[in-house]
């Protein structure tokens, strides 16, 4: 279980992030007193455009990142105090964290397999039930570089599902990935589901969290504007899917709204 | 633990099992030092043997029968000395701007009456120009000549013969079997090496450093491969310990190289005569030097790394390293200097990082190394060191600098 309590992230500005920005501002507000509980076995989905506090939001959960207030606990584990056990019982995986383009992906499952301290029998038969499952084991001997974008994410989620983590976060799934590709990582997460994992995914595609999602939180600057699960979210807002609710959400709270013209 | 060993295997693994990188790491830089060496080898011997080969042209204004003796002798080629009068001085000198001859001597008219009558200090002039390689050479050899062959000569006749000029000889025994040369067999290095190796290490050390440390660090922040280390359960500082660790490794593997190329390819450059052709150093000395590169390794390695991890590219950390590489420079030249050596004399300034490690190298090759200022050396440098590995562990904590938030 997920519990994220009441957390605010600031990022501050230095002096050249300022400059690049050409702001005056000394700081951004990328989460605002966020909370929602993600509970064992579900597939939690968060919403929202680009900037919204996804990302920041999943990288806090995965102790990348430590909440500016609040607190977040994993299966009761505090991600600040207990940091490495967290990270122990997760995977994150997000477009932002990449496998290493001069190392082969048999290399590299071994890699993070002793950073792990998994022992080499465990790492040698999760290697051939991964790659198995992902259809990789032709690639295992190209460096990461030869390899496509589709094939990349399907190596990289087995290397992230080495431990057989209980909880797995994960940002934009789909993102950048082909059709078919795209396809078996959503078949692959449904399949962790029925495993009885606790699966944190953040999209801004539509079709994705509907397909996939049992409750979903809509985050809109920063700020979590509704939670509920698709039928609730569509009574709220009276719209016929997804989509539509989420522009009604968005429409209603975002500061953005004149900017964007809707 | 395992996470230190596994870090590390990792790091040289991307080295040593990449072709690409193992050939531009090691091998590349080493074949351009020997191709460069090589070539400023033979331009340089060739230079010497096109100067020893030349004959310079030279003219001589009022030049006398007891001028022409004086001035014969074995050690110049007088064959294109030509005599003219005082008109044609003007002219030569025009020539000489031309680079069309080389060198013009004038004597006063009454340059052997003066002398024998002591009336007045004849001057003699020697115009040549210094732009020109073949004149400036001239000048020096035949200054020489006029101040030493020509001087004692006239100064022979005045006092009644050259017998009467020598009234001392030094280092000239008898037996001619005598040898003056005190210094140590094992310590018979040339100065010349002794200075320039030290200061070529610092500096061969620390690019090594500088080019590996900015990729192992900021490459990977930059390729967003440093967030899924950072996701493993082991502790960052394990995972720092890694990178140091290799990183040193690597870098005293590409310093040792290119230094052993550099001694075997600077005499041959340089002129065998003038470095000394090489230099001896015992094991013990050998192995001091080797303790002294290690520590000055780490040093850098974690220099590079501080530096490395607060940059969000390699060429952002490749410029925040360039300074450091200025002060390297400063302190390996500052070494060049015997003045500023304290010939392990005052050891403070042995416990300074980079400077006391080139002041102790120079004092291993030049055999007059003392044990108290490497102890100081090495242990200084290696403290230092271990303080910035704490730094870098905190930093490796910080998700400002490490997910650059």
């Amino acid at each position: 279980m997920i519990q994220v309590n009441n957390i605010t992230k600031i990022y501050k500005y230095s002096l050249k992030m300022k400059r690049e920005l050409n702001t005056k501002e000394t700081h951004r507000k990328a989460v605002e007193k966020l909370s929602f509980t993600v509970k064992d076995g579900e597939i939690f989905g968060l919403l929202g455009t680009n900037g919204a506090g996804k990302t920041t939001t999943l990288r806090c959960i995965a102790t990348l990142l430590k909440p500016t207030e609040g607190d977040i606990t994993v299966n009761g584990l505090d991600t600040v105090k207990d940091a490495a056990k967290v990270r122990e019982r997760l995977s994150l995986l997000t477009n932002d964290v990449r496998l290493d383009p001069q190392f082969t992906p048999d290399y590299l499952f071994d890699f993070f397999g002793h950073m792990r301290e998994i022992p080499d029998d465990i790492i040698a038969a999760r290697k051939e039930e991964l790659f198995r499952y992902f259809d990789v084991n032709r690639y295992a001997d190209k460096k990461i570089e030869e390899l496509s974008t589709g094939t990349r994410q399907k190596i990289s989620l087995a290397i992230s599902m080495i431990h057989d983590p209980d909880i797995v976060i994960f940002d934009e799934p789909t993102t950048g990935l082909d059709i078919i590709t795209a396809s078996s990582v959503l078949d692959y997460l449904l399949d962790l589901k029925k495993k009885g994992k606790t699966i944190l995914i953040s999209t801004h595609i539509m079709s994705e969290a509907e397909k996939l999602c049992d409750r979903i939180a809509v985050l809109v600057d920063g700020r979590k504007v509704a939670q509920g699960t698709l039928p609730e979210l569509l009574e709220e807002t009276e719209a016929d899917n997804l989509e539509g609710a989420f522009f009604k959400y968005f429409r209603d709270n975002s500061k953005e709204v004149e900017r964007w013209r809707l | 633990m395992e996470a230190v060993i596994t870090v590390f295997k990792k790091e040289l693994h991307r080295i040593f099992k990449d072709k690409k990188m193992l050939f531009s790491t090691f091998v590349l830089p080493v074949f351009i030092m020997i191709i460069i060496y090589g070539l400023v080898g033979n331009m340089t011997e060739k230079l010497q043997k096109e100067m020893s080969q030349y004959s310079p042209s030279v003219y001589i204004v009022n030049s006398t029968d007891k001028i022409q003796k004086a001035m014969a002798g074995p050690v110049l080629d007088l064959s294109r000395v030509s005599e003219i009068d005082g008109m044609a001085a003007e002219d030569t000198k025009e020539l000489i701007k031309a680079q069309a001859a080389d060198l013009l001597i004038v004597f006063p008219a009454s340059f052997d009456a003066d002398i024998e009558n002591d009336s007045g200090m004849p001057n003699v002039e020697i115009y040549y120009n210094p732009d020109n390689m073949n004149s400036a050479n001239a000048y020096t050899m035949y200054l020489e000549m006029m101040q030493d062959q020509v001087y004692k000569s006239y100064l022979a006749d005045k006092v009644g013969g050259a017998d009467k000029l020598d009234i001392f000889t030094v280092n000239m025994k008898a037996d001619g079997e005598a040898s003056y040369e005190l210094s140590d067999e094992d310590n018979s290095g040339s100065q010349m090496l002794a200075t320039l190796v030290p200061y070529m290490v610092v500096i061969l050390l620390f690019s090594g450093a500088m080019s590996m440390g900015t990729d192992i660090i900021a490459g990977e922040k930059e390729r967003g491969t440093m967030a899924s280390l950072l996701l493993t359960p082991a502790k960052r500082s394990s995972i720092a310990m890694g990178k140091l660790l290799a990183l040193t490794v690597i870098t005293v593997i590409s310093a040792t190289l290119y230094s052993v190329t550099m001694v075997i390819m600077v005499p041959k450059a340089m002129g065998e005569a003038l470095t000394g052709g090489g230099f001896n150093i015992t094991v013990g000395q050998g192995a001091m030097v080797f303790a002294i590169i290690i520590a000055l390794a780490f040093f850098y390695v974690n220099v590079v790394t501080l530096v490395s991890v607060f940059a969000k590219s390699v060429k952002e950390a490749q410029s925040y390293t360039t300074p450091f590489m200025i002060l390297v420079v400063i302190a390996g030249v500052l070494t060049m200097f015997n003045s500023f050596s304290s010939g392990g004399q005052n050891i403070f300034l042995y416990a300074i990082p980079v400077y006391g490690s080139a002041l102790c190298l120079s004092d291993i090759f030049s055999g007059t190394a003392a044990v108290g200022g490497f102890a100081v050396n090495v242990i200084c440098t290696l403290l230092i060191s271990v303080l910035l590995t704490m730094v870098i562990s905190r930093v490796f904590d910080n998700e400002h600098v490490m997910m650059n938030s």
